[in-house]
């Protein structure tokens, strides 16, 4: 236990240093598409072809298993967002820093999709695709302009550091936000259904409904990571491209196209 | 275990009448989902050609300055010459 303990903070340690997050990440995106490919093909399955139809709401509640994860993803990645943005005030880690700024925008295509799928899936079931007022709409939507106010942010400012300083300060307030969506269908009348699931209680949907959900679910996660790691690797270098491992992984890398090319030849 | 929920491929497509809505809303978490991939190449690509500028710019540097010091020996030279001619 000790030494999983020791491990864990070397690692955590490791992986604060840009270089070393580089070298590191690297072996972890081919097992990640990997079972990403598994998940994805298992998931849409049961989702689309072996889930019953619900008794009251036919076929069109097969939007769940894409609604439910990207609502959960949105919501997970904002706090993901905001933890990185403690780390960058409180110990001004560069590692935390980027990992914010590419999730930003990943996050708020999900927040996106979270509004656009349940528009689409609130026409045949409300019978509207919108309604202003609605208290999960609504703070559905401010999340998006939470992810979007963040973005702009951190452009805004010639000092790059002004930026991420008023950006990782949004992103600490605006998580007053995350409980007012979860907790916005029994504070307020809403349109919307309680939540579909819940970690204390067992899950109100029967189990060829539910597990299709819970790939997707971990599907979407994993994509977030995956799409994290990879656009923070590109900010790595961008950020270090002074240093002197950069100057050599891009030379080894010309030298390898180079290579190729005459091999083509 | 294996259950489909529906019987022909048409009826499939049709998802009980909510075609629209269904492939509707897989179609467009499909574009965000390919959307998000196509802007990481897009910046793979735009920072290993920055990388690669500034790396180019760089060697061309060091060679500038190596004529220079070429260029300083040569007149250094061409001086101590001068000097034993004298």
């Amino acid at each position: 236990m000790n030494n999983f303990w020791t491990y864990l903070t070397q690692l955590y340690h490791r992986l604060a240093s840009p270089k070393h997050f580089y070298l590191l990440s690297a072996l972890w995106i081919k097992p990640l598409i990997f079972i990403l490919l598994i998940l994805f093909s298992v998931g849409l399955f049961g989702a689309l072809v072996l889930a019953p139809a619900d008794y009251q709401q036919g076929n069109s509640f097969r939007i769940i298993y894409v609604h439910v994860p990207a609502a959960l993803l949105s919501q997970s990645a904002y706090l993901f967002i905001a933890a990185c943005a403690l780390m960058t005030l409180v110990w001004r880690m560069k590692m935390a820093a980027m990992l914010a700024k590419v999730a930003m925008p990943i996050g708020a295509s999900f927040a996106l999709l979270t509004l656009v799928s349940g528009a689409i899936w609130g026409r045949p079931t409300w019978g509207t695709w919108w309604l202003w007022g609605d208290a999960r709409l609504m703070s559905s939507l401010f999340l998006l302009f939470l992810y979007l106010g963040m973005m702009a942010l951190r452009s805004a400012f010639q000092d790059e550091q002004a930026g991420i300083k008023a950006s990782s300060l949004l992103a600490l307030i605006g998580v007053v936000n995350i409980p007012v969506i979860k907790y916005s269908v029994y504070w307020w009348n809403s349109l919307h259904q309680p939540a579909t699931l819940k970690l204390t209680e067992k899950p109100a949907m029967q189990m060829e409904m539910l597990w299709p959900l819970l790939i997707m679910i971990i599907a979407f996660y994993l994509f977030f990571a995956l799409m994290v790691i990879l656009q923070v690797r590109n900010e790595i270098l961008r950020n270090e491209q002074k240093s002197r491992w950069v100057n050599e992984l891009v030379q080894k890398k010309t030298d390898q196209s180079g290579a190729q090319e005459n091999a083509d030849v | 275990m294996f259950d489909p929920a529906f019987t022909s491929l048409s009826e499939f497509l049709a998802m009980g009448s909510y075609a629209f809505y269904v492939w509707l809303s897989y179609g467009l978490s499909f574009l965000v989902f390919a959307g998000n991939l196509i802007l990481y190449f897009t910046n793979r690509k735009k920072v290993f050609s920055e990388l690669l500028r500034a790396q180019k710019r760089q060697i061309k540097q060091q060679a500038q300055a190596g004529e220079l010091n070429q260029g300083i020996k040569l007149s250094q030279r061409a001086d101590t010459k001068k000097a034993g001619e004298k």
